[in-house]
């Protein structure tokens, strides 16, 4: 079962994750991926590292249309 | 049979038109242009707020086919329209697609809705390998300028020769060839890396439909220009232009009242 601890922590690895790709760590959890400059390639970084770091597969549209970390950490839940 | 209602439920639309969230009805306002990543780009942006008021579809491209293209692809989004009883009002188009735009409210055939585009393009050779180009200068950190100049080169020799899913793939397949040493560097692995290409793919199926449909002696409802934007040669119809730059045109006030009168005349 998934609780609110674990939300926040994938939420918590997420913005790690966010910070490391978009080269900026001013990076929150709220912070759009697009508004840092995101790009198709960065958005393929992301996805990677995501697979490799949680375990999670996302696909490219759900990183598209959830484009923060809190957003994709509560539909990873 | 009763009709489908946009909104009544997203399995009535066949997938390659998404509802903009909002109002239902089987009078439908159609979107039609390469939807962006970003939801506060493009057509979305411009027609969402009106969504609430009238139903707005949007032509879905994120996951377009290699496969009919040209007028097989106009079929399919017209007959996805026909069998969930929806009927065009108006069908607003955007730069490249402006040709498409075109192109379905001709298949609808009698009855057809008016057409507002929007900085309509012709999208042709250059046009292509130019968006080539500009996907492989996401790479510009790790691949020479070099590289990437000779590969853009390629693509506009390789639109000349080809067209349709051949021209899609081959251009595919040499961004990918280009791109795999940068991948890995960057620890993109397989999936993302297709899903990246998917998307590329996506995009030039789009850009090679607008190609082959072209504007023939097209006569549309309005045409509404950015400052310095000039309409296809063969498309007619009264000329609004608007003091913005290109990439403020869809935001621009003055745009978005035409946007408003044309819809409020469509009388949804």
């Amino acid at each position: 079962m998934t609780g609110p601890e674990d939300v926040a922590a994938l939420e918590s690895e997420l913005v790690g994750i966010w910070q490391e790709v978009l080269l900026d760590p001013t990076v929150t959890a709220e912070s759009s991926f697009w508004d840092f400059g995101g790009t198709s390639l960065t958005a393929a970084r992301l996805l990677s590292t995501t697979r490799r770091r949680t375990g999670r597969t996302v696909p490219f549209e759900v990183l598209i249309r959830n484009p923060s970390p809190r957003q994709l950490a509560c539909l990873l839940q | 049979m009763v009709n489908a209602r946009v909104g009544d439920s997203a399995r009535a639309i066949p997938g390659v038109w998404q509802p903009l969230d909002g109002a239902s009805g089987v009078d439908v306002v159609l979107a039609v242009d390469f939807e962006s990543a970003r939801p506060d780009r493009g057509l979305t942006a411009l027609l969402g707020p009106f969504a609430g008021q009238v139903p707005v579809l949007r032509l879905r491209t994120d996951a377009l086919p290699v496969g009919p293209g040209g007028q097989g692809l106009v079929a399919d989004w017209v007959d996805g329209l026909r069998q969930s009883r929806l009927r065009p009002r108006l069908i607003v188009g955007y730069c490249a697609g402006g040709a498409p735009a075109c192109a379905i409210a001709e298949a609808w055939g009698a009855d057809a809705p008016p057409v507002i585009l929007l900085d309509p393009e012709t999208v042709d050779d250059r046009t292509i390998s130019h968006e080539v180009g500009a996907a492989l200068e996401q790479l510009a950190d790790f691949l020479p300028a070099t590289d990437r100049e000779r590969t853009v080169a390629e693509a506009r020799r390789t639109c000349r020769e080809q067209d349709g899913p051949t021209l899609v793939r081959t251009l595919v397949q040499r961004y990918q060839e280009s791109g795999r040493p940068v991948f890995a560097e960057l620890a993109v692995d397989a999936q993302a890396e297709a899903a990246l290409c998917a998307r590329l793919a996506s995009y030039l199926v789009f850009l090679v439909t607008a190609r082959s449909l072209g504007y023939s002696d097209r006569s549309v409802t309005r045409l509404l220009l950015s400052a310095h934007h000039d309409p296809p040669a063969t498309v007619t119809g009264p000329i609004e232009r608007f003091p913005v730059i290109r990439a403020g045109l869809l935001d621009d006030p003055g745009v978005r009242a035409a946007v408003a009168a044309a819809i409020e005349a469509a009388d949804l």
